[in-house]
């Protein structure tokens, strides 16, 4: 009878909640109680047995994104929306300070917003916004397995100029739910519910460059403060975010360059994509052969490169106790054809076509790190996120045909 | 800063309307003239003055305050200190937390097409915030 609906299904267990705003293809056969829309304190709680069908669409997948460089907002959030098409933005008419991104396929929220002090609380208690005392894990975990299940939620918005937390704004559940911040990975809960994980992993010199050049120009900024800030911040850093990076499955390490002796600008960077084995709909990045050791420096008879030139490694790894394989890429870019050469030897990059990585480097060359690993990698990353989200839709279509034949 | 000639660029094109041609006429005049090729840039970017909104040029004011208080606080807290105590730590940790969301305030505002309230301001165009300032190009 209704079967026949039933091709662009999730899976029948779970009970989805109604919601006039989504698109849905509903067939109910056999109804529980619905849950209420938007209720963030009471998770699914409707009994198994439920047969409400909906739009897999409804049931979002879900990244968790560890980045100390402010939410949202940094350049891998703006690669990755961009592979999926389309421009991020802030949620239309809402609060103006809200840390939220909204795009067509694409969600980013802030993990501040689940601060549960604010700034003048945290100066109260004595602890700062990396202490997970400041954070109240439960509404996470309640508020990001409420999406993947579908429902909307009302998050709060942790307002970073005036350091108050104000009140909540609405957010659908989109194709992809994206959480960014110090903390994605810190809960247990949480990580169980990441479909996907990456930790971004800047060594304490190149942190250093990076804040020297964003922060120099401020008044009341100089390089001591710049230095006192990083290092007053490391003992809460290195003991609560840190740790993260074992959970991780796509760790990209940004080290100083080994290409210049004595490089201490940060310009030159050499940048290591540490992927873990064996993650479900993931397969790791290679070079020339998979699980062998290779390092190779495309610059020779074939392409010229200027100074610093480029080298890259490849190979398989142990992290944390984790099998892993580590690309590694060490110099910069100058040309677009060093890119397409470097690109059209590189395997599983999960691409549509041919170029396809030079043309999302390309698209954003104005972007931090596109003549080096890091817009190379975050970009790879991007598209592997792609097919991931891909393989789990496809996932999803297949498995209620399935049911329906037994 | 606008030139003389911008200026007067403007002046002409603000001239009433009465029928389309005077105003017509200036037009056609002015794009018959060859200018050189720096010059009509600069036409092109005063045709389109990016628009500021007070909000925004409000908390960009306000950040850059507090940036310089948050980091007198910070040294004043940790003077005289050998370990990095619970105060100290804290008072740094603001000092980054303004920083960041200064410098996020000024990509918004270099790289976007639009004011970072443009999303707020059109949907609400009398709030205070939404008032316009020009900056001077």
């Amino acid at each position: 009878m209704a079967i026949s609906s039933l091709h662009a299904t999730t899976s029948l267990h779970s009970p989805c909640t109604t919601n006039t705003s989504f698109r849905q293809n509903q067939v109910i056969l056999f109804t529980t109680r619905s849950s209420r829309r938007g209720s963030t304190r009471h998770g699914g709680g409707g009994a198994r047995t439920c047969f409400q069908v909906s739009c897999s669409a409804d049931k979002p997948v879900v990244i968790g994104l560890a980045a100390d460089s402010g939410c949202g907002k940094s350049t891998f959030m703006r690669r990755l929306t961009s592979v999926f098409g389309g421009a991020a933005e802030p949620p239309k008419g809402g609060n103006p300070d809200s840390n939220t991104l909204i795009s067509d396929t694409t969600t980013v929220i802030c993990l501040d917003d689940y601060h549960s002090l604010d700034r003048t609380g945290r100066k109260e208690k004595g602890v700062t916004a990396l202490d997970p005392r400041a954070n109240d894990f439960d509404l996470m975990y309640e508020q990001v397995k409420a999406i993947k299940e579908g429902k909307a939620i009302e998050k709060p918005i942790y307002n970073h100029v005036t350091g108050l937390l104000d009140p909540p704004e609405l957010i659908q559940p989109p194709k992809i739910f994206v959480i960014e911040g110090l903390h994605p990975m810190f809960d247990e809960r949480v990580r169980d519910l990441l479909d996907f994980s990456i930790y971004l992993d800047i060594s304490d010199e190149v942190k250093f460059a990076w804040k020297i050049q964003r922060d120099m120009a401020e008044r009341g900024h100089s390089l001591e403060s710049i230095k006192a800030s990083i290092e007053a911040r490391k003992p809460d850093f290195d003991a609560f975010i840190d740790p993260q990076k074992q959970y991780a499955d796509a760790v990209i390490e940004v080290l100083p360059t080994q290409l210049i002796p004595d490089d201490n600008e940060g310009k030159v960077l050499r940048v290591k994509l540490i992927m873990k084995e064996g993650v479900k709909n993931f397969n790791p990045v290679y070079l020339f052969d998979e699980g062998s050791s290779i390092t190779w420096v495309p610059c020779g008879r074939k392409l010229t490169c200027s100074y610093p030139g480029i080298k890259f490694a490849y190979g398989p790894d142990s992290y944390f106790g984790n099998e892993v394989s580590v690309l590694e890429m060490d110099g910069q870019f100058d040309r677009l054809d060093e890119l397409i050469y470097v690109e059209s030897h590189l395997s599983n990059l999960s691409t549509k076509f041919y170029g396809e990585v030079t043309q999302q480097m390309l698209k954003h060359a104005d972007f931090p790190g596109s003549n080096n690993g890091t817009g190379l990698f975050q970009t790879i990353v991007g598209l592997k996120i792609r097919d991931l989200y891909e393989q789990i839709i496809a996932e999803r279509a297949g498995a209620p045909a399935e049911a329906a034949k037994v | 800063m606008a030139s003389p000639y911008l200026t007067s660029l403007f002046s002409a094109a603000a001239l009433p309307a009465g029928g389309a041609g005077p105003g017509a006429r200036i037009l056609s005049a002015l794009a018959s003239v060859r200018v050189c090729p720096h010059q009509q840039r600069r036409r092109m970017v005063a045709a389109s003055v990016k628009r500021r909104y007070k909000g925004t040029a409000r908390k960009e004011a306000a950040l850059s305050e507090l940036i310089e208080r948050k980091v007198a606080e910070a040294t004043e807290a940790c003077a005289g200190e050998e370990a990095w105590e619970d105060g100290c730590r804290v008072a740094w940790d603001e000092v980054e937390e303004v920083s960041k969301a200064k410098a996020d305030l000024r990509r918004r505002i270099a790289e976007g097409a639009d004011d970072p309230l443009e999303p707020f301001c059109s949907d609400n165009p009398l709030a205070d915030d939404c008032a316009v300032v020009y900056d001077d190009l």
